[in-house]
């Protein structure tokens, strides 16, 4: 559902908008649906409470970006230890158009750092263990893989969600 | 470092994939370094999308939209996803403030029972949202990775009295919880001090405590204070009202700044 192009949001149509990506975020993070819908709860609720009353159209975008930073933050966090090894989603099963043709175009080891650090909450020593690289390659590889995807999705039409 | 070299650190940093150690070198260097800054500003937004790559599993159950609602206009303190996701964790740091925000919500109920004082209700349920949207813009602000925090205590022959002072360098504030430090004598205030080693302390604002020796302050601070570099010791002395220019008494607490988690 898209939002009118001035005026405030009502917390409502922001769920409408962003409260299913929330919730898939939770979800690919947890895998466990329970947890996910208590996360994408406390999340709504605490950006909400941050921002309201004024979420307005020019800052949706900003509002977005909180609450998605705040549920990876509460998934990360509410994944059980020995959850198993996170398998990175592929570029082909994603919820945005621009995104996914976005991420299509980056190289896969990019894709994998990308997917490793956001997805799989590992840090930077961590991904250099895992896939035998120096750390500074993953430094290489993940600023090129935000840059080219800041880059894509400036270009592409349909911007993700904003 | 060089530049590049911390530059090279800024994706890692937007994905929170530096450990504490290089983050806090990290933000430390972007507290002088505007290029970075602003790079690292722009790396987080683009992080952000990546929550659209996340498969489209399930739809959500319908409940939860009604959920999320029903929370959100519910009194009760701001609680994090993360917080939520931990919620047997200690939470002593946050008793102050939920007890504060729970005796508002028994007194606005007590008060909505008696309902011939509809005026008076109106009234104090007035003041519980303004308390508690101060309350929760104030922990919102606690919140997040951009927070530092600092804990001051006496020297090793004092026990009682103690302070923290919470830094959110994105907003520019300073948030001071105080205990069992006395009130000011007359004619006297507190003073908090940011000290940069080798350079003079410069003054952070003035508070007070309150009969109980307990203090709650938020101290928005200037440009000096957040743009000169790390800060390395936080300090608190008593100065004449109005404060001093420089400290005129040996600091009666001091801590080291450390992130807060």
């Amino acid at each position: 559902m898209d939002a009118p192009a001035t005026g405030p949001n009502t917390l409502g149509s922001l769920y409408d908008r962003y409260g299913s990506t929330a919730y898939n975020l939770a979800l690919t993070i947890t895998n466990d649906a329970a947890a996910a819908e208590r996360i994408v709860t406390a999340s709504f609720t605490a950006t909400w409470r941050e921002f309201a009353p004024d979420v307005s159209a020019a800052r949706a975008g900003a509002f977005l970006t909180q609450l998605m930073k705040t549920v990876r933050a509460g998934a990360l966090a509410a994944r059980k230890p020995n959850q198993a090894a996170f398998s990175p989603p592929t570029a082909r099963a994603v919820s945005s158009v621009a995104v996914a043709e976005s991420l299509s175009k980056l190289p896969e080891p990019q894709l994998q750092v990308l997917a490793l650090a956001y997805f799989g909450g590992l840090q930077v020593t961590d991904i250099a263990a895992r896939l035998q690289w120096p750390v500074r390659h993953v430094n290489v590889n993940l600023k090129a893989a935000l840059g080219a995807l800041r880059h894509l999705l400036s270009i592409l039409p349909g911007r993700a969600a904003q | 470092m060089s530049h590049e070299q911390w530059s090279g650190s800024a994706a890692a940093y937007a994905l929170g994939a530096l450990d504490a150690d290089e983050r806090a070198a990290f933000e430390q260097h972007l507290t002088t370094c505007a290029t970075c800054r602003a790079e690292a500003d722009e790396l987080r937004e683009t992080a952000a999308m990546l929550a659209h790559a996340a498969p489209t599993r399930e739809v959500p159950p319908a409940a939860l939209r009604e959920r999320v609602l029903r929370e959100a206009r519910e009194v009760r303190p701001i609680t994090s996803a993360a917080s939520v996701a931990r919620r047997r964790a200690p939470i002593v740091p946050w008793l102050a403030a939920a007890a504060s925000l729970t005796l508002a919500v028994l007194a606005w109920s007590q008060l909505r029972s008696e309902r011939t004082q509809s005026a008076q209700l109106a009234a104090a349920l007035d003041s519980a949202r303004l308390g508690i949207a101060a309350r929760d813009s104030m922990v919102a602000a606690f919140l997040g990775p951009e927070v530092h925090v600092v804990s001051l205590s006496p020297p090793p022959t004092g026990e009682k009295p103690s302070m923290r002072v919470f830094w959110n360098h994105t907003r520019n504030i300073f948030i001071v919880t105080a205990f069992n430090v006395p009130p000011a004598p007359a004619g006297k205030t507190y003073q908090l001090w940011a000290i940069r080693n080798g350079k003079q302390p410069l003054s952070m604002g003035t508070f007070n405590t309150d009969a109980s020796g307990q203090a709650t302050a938020i101290i928005a601070v200037g440009n000096d204070i957040t743009q000169g570099g790390f800060i390395d010791l936080c300090a608190l002395t008593l100065e004449p009202s109005g404060g001093s220019p420089q400290p005129t008494e040996q600091p009666r607490l001091v801590g080291s700044w450390r992130h807060t988690d």
